[in-house]
């Protein structure tokens, strides 16, 4: 097992090499680009958590227990938003027939070694995504309790591990046992089922988060608001959060050891459960079952079908739509909790603040699922140019068609951003963060569209998630970042009075504008050269 | 313009980079006739084949498409044209009765005609229930098949098809070849490269033979002679 294990890794550290080679320096500087954005990501998650930990500790009793709170909200929230994306990441791996493991498949090789290659990558991803939310949070928490720094590090680094197992070993053996029935006659109902189980568990997450009882801490008197506060369900009921938050504040003691032992039997049955299952699955990939004709030929305005070929190309291949219902949650889970966050417990004078993150949060979210599906659409045509760009159809028709359908791929995300703005009272500023939010959404789809469409890697065009996160993808999300930092100030701006917001609004939609026409231009030039150039 | 020729190349040179692909070929394809094209690997056969069907752009000479020169009017000009690549890869996630429902609505056919087309092309292979599943799980063979019977879609005047026979079982071999024989013999056109000798004899009307970017020969009536022989020569006198 180990031997293969080993073949495996040293076959994706050969995989990277190879993609470095070729324009070696202009993707060392977008990577480095990327991962300093990543370190200021989690530095400003550090320094929000600092200065608002400080704020509490100058509340005596009511802001230390606070801090508790925020700190097992965090890890709740982390812990759940983890198994999702394990359970996305396994599935997308199990629905997506590959070249490298087909091969494997038929090599005598223990299935244990190319599922503990697999369980690598994604512990790989998940500590990565721990890296800038929990560590900056930990930090920020022992700078404020003034915990020395070993200590501080042997605990956090513990956390992440442990937290990271946990979440794969629940995520992947959720995936496999809904996809090992997706294609037989039961599988609607697994894949409804998991879909209400993540919806439900969400619900639960932020039951427990944000009870009822949390309101009446507002009205308690100082002698009861002890007892009240300890018999929170985050603060007595909740396992996970309740263990991880010991560790972090009181070292390697009980709650170390019994979470550290759940962790261990629930990754022992995870591999057990994807050993046995893992063949049968492979299997059930390859199945191919007769599909009804979805009218792709029934209506004379020709465009709308292509507009459809490009919606399935989404719809019906698991992979992506798995990312397009994990990224669409991820966005559901984190915005609902900030906003119903910020209206709880964040003291007036920081609300300011708060809706400009809230909102940079949407938009930055919002970028990464724009990027992840509708960004590669052209590059998805890779294969299939020979069919499409011998068809007697204009360039600009092509581009035009692509447009439309990146705005119905991001519905998704106006239906968040108009969840978001207007739960709870809907006042002139949250009418105003609703017509800005959506306008920025609307520019994001265009203008990644349009870039995706400028320079695309029909090369990778099979594989979406090497052409969203290689060369051109990542220097999307730079410029996505920069976009959505940029706005940010100008919403501050707006909320603080120094920009009227209908300005603030027209500055938006003008700028949007002129900035999509060249992008338009270039896209429409280059599809025609793509065109006649295959 | 002859009003026969629905394929006419006048002086068509290609190069890539410093690589000559094509080097001043002139060919014509008239109404009623299956012209294969046959030569070694890498001698321009496919960089032909897309230049013809408006892929490639050529350095210099010209394309035209029953008198419609497709680098000036190339809607028009695709209009014309039924093409199937070397390798027909195709959307995995459509079905196969989709991409040809597909194809003919972009090729603008109203849907009684479609229904109809698509109805008589379904006949041709046995694939009807291939045809219902999703394109992810086609064979190399059923790939090319569905590609076939869509190039076919909206009555085009030149079918231009590379390799058409690659992948393909003998039955299947035999059905394709009388297709382009009853295709070209009710008033289309047929250009198509192959490296099987044998396909070309039996259907083709005419042969020409690539070698290193040129035309360097052509023959009618190719059941008349001894085709690999002929070929054969061509090239070692090439090399020679």
């Amino acid at each position: 097992m180990l031997s293969s294990l080993q073949a495996l890794i040293r076959l994706d550290i050969q995989a990277t090499r190879r993609w470095l080679e070729k324009e070696a320096f202009w993707k060392s500087v977008i990577t480095l680009v990327f991962l300093l954005l990543m370190i200021g990501v989690g530095s400003l998650i550090y320094y929000f958590a600092r200065f608002y930990f400080s704020y509490l500790t100058t509340i005596e009793t009511y802001g230390e227990l606070t801090i508790g709170y925020v700190l097992r909200a965090t890890i709740l929230i982390i812990t759940w938003v983890g198994i999702l994306s394990s359970f996305i990441s396994a599935t997308s791996f199990l629905l997506s027939p590959n070249k490298t493991t087909d091969k494997l498949v038929t090599l005598p090789i223990d299935p244990l070694g190319i599922i503990s290659w697999q369980i690598i990558k994604t512990l790989f991803l998940n500590i990565s995504m721990f890296l800038i939310t929990i560590f900056p949070l930990s930090l920020a928490y022992f700078s404020v309790k003034g915990i020395s720094a070993p200590e501080v590090f042997f605990r956090s680094i513990s956390v992440l591990l442990i937290l990271s197992l946990l979440v794969e070993s629940l995520g992947s053996s959720l995936a496999f046992i809904i996809t090992n029935r997706l294609k037989k006659r039961e599988g609607l109902l697994y894949l409804t089922g998991a879909i209400a189980l993540f919806i439900g568990g969400t619900y639960f997450v932020y039951k427990i988060i944000f009870p009822p009882s949390l309101a009446l801490l507002e009205s308690v008197d100082i002698a009861n608001f002890g007892n009240l506060f300890t018999n929170l369900p985050l603060m007595r009921n909740c396992f996970i959060a309740g263990s991880f938050s010991g560790i972090l504040e009181n070292g390697f003691g009980t709650h170390f050891l019994a979470i550290s032992l759940v962790t261990g039997l629930f990754l022992c049955l995870s591999i057990l459960i994807q050993r046995s299952l893992f063949i049968s699955n492979w299997q059930q990939v390859r199945l191919s079952v007769p599909l009804p004709n979805l009218g792709l030929g029934s209506k004379q305005f020709f465009s709308l079908n292509l507009i459809k070929k490009d919606l399935l190309s989404i719809l019906r291949n698991p992979k992506e739509l798995a990312y397009a219902i994990f990224l669409f949650l991820m966005l559901l889970i984190f915005i609902s909790l900030l906003t119903r966050g910020i209206e709880a417990r964040v003291p007036t004078r920081f609300s300011d603040s708060a809706i400009v993150f809230s909102w940079f949060w949407l938009i930055f979210y919002s970028g990464t699922f724009i990027i992840r599906l509708v960004f590669p659409l052209m590059a998805k045509e890779g294969r299939t140019r020979w069919w499409l760009f011998t068809l007697p159809l204009k360039p600009s028709h092509i581009v035009e068609t692509k447009l439309f359908a990146s705005l119905i791929v991001s519905l998704p995300l106006f239906l968040v951003g108009f969840v978001e703005w207007t739960m709870g009272d809907v006042g002139t500023q949250n009418i105003y963060l609703l017509a800005s939010g959506l306008i920025v959404i609307a520019w994001l789809s265009l203008a990644l569209s349009l870039l995706g469409m400028i320079k695309p890697d029909y090369s990778l065009g099979d594989d979406p998630d090497r052409v969203s996160t290689g060369f051109s993808g990542i220097l999307a999300l730079v410029i996505v970042i920069f976009a959505g930092i940029a706005l940010s100030f100008l919403i501050d701006a707006s909320l603080k009075g120094f920009i009227a917001m209908a300005d603030s609004l027209g500055l938006l939609f003008v700028g949007g504008i002129v900035t999509l026409i060249p992008l338009y231009i270039s896209a429409r030039k280059s599809t025609q050269e793509h065109t006649v150039e295959v | 313009m002859n009003r026969e020729n629905l394929l006419s190349i006048e002086n068509l040179s290609k190069s890539f980079g410093t690589l000559l692909a094509l080097d001043s070929v002139s060919l014509k394809v008239n109404k009623g006739e299956v012209y294969a094209l046959i030569g070694p690997n890498g001698s321009g056969k496919t960089t032909l084949i897309n230049n013809i069907v408006g892929l490639l752009k050529p350095d210099t000479g010209c394309v035209t498409i029953a008198g419609i020169d497709i680098d000036k009017k190339p809607l028009v000009a695709k209009a014309l044209i039924g093409f199937v690549p070397d390798n027909p890869v195709s959307y995995p996630f459509l079905t196969g009765n989709e991409f040809l429902y597909l194809t003919g609505n972009l090729r603008n056919i109203d849907r009684t005609t479609l229904d109809r087309e698509i109805e008589e092309l379904r006949q041709l292979f046995p694939i009807s229930e291939v045809l219902q599943t999703q394109m992810s799980g086609y064979s190399r063979g059923n790939l090319q098949k569905t590609a076939f019977l869509a190039s076919l879609i909206g009555s085009p005047k030149l079918l231009d098809i590379d390799e058409p026979i690659v992948g393909l079982d003998p039955f299947s071999i035999k059905i394709f070849g009388e297709k382009l024989k009853q295709f070209s013999k009710s008033g289309g056109a047929v250009f198509l490269s192959t490296h099987t000798l044998s396909f070309a004899h039996k259907y083709a009307d005419r042969v020409g033979v690539m070698h290193q970017g040129k035309l360097i020969e052509e023959v009618n009536t190719p059941q008349k002679l001894d085709l690999e022989k002929m070929y054969e020569k061509t090239i070692n006198n090439e090399y020679a």
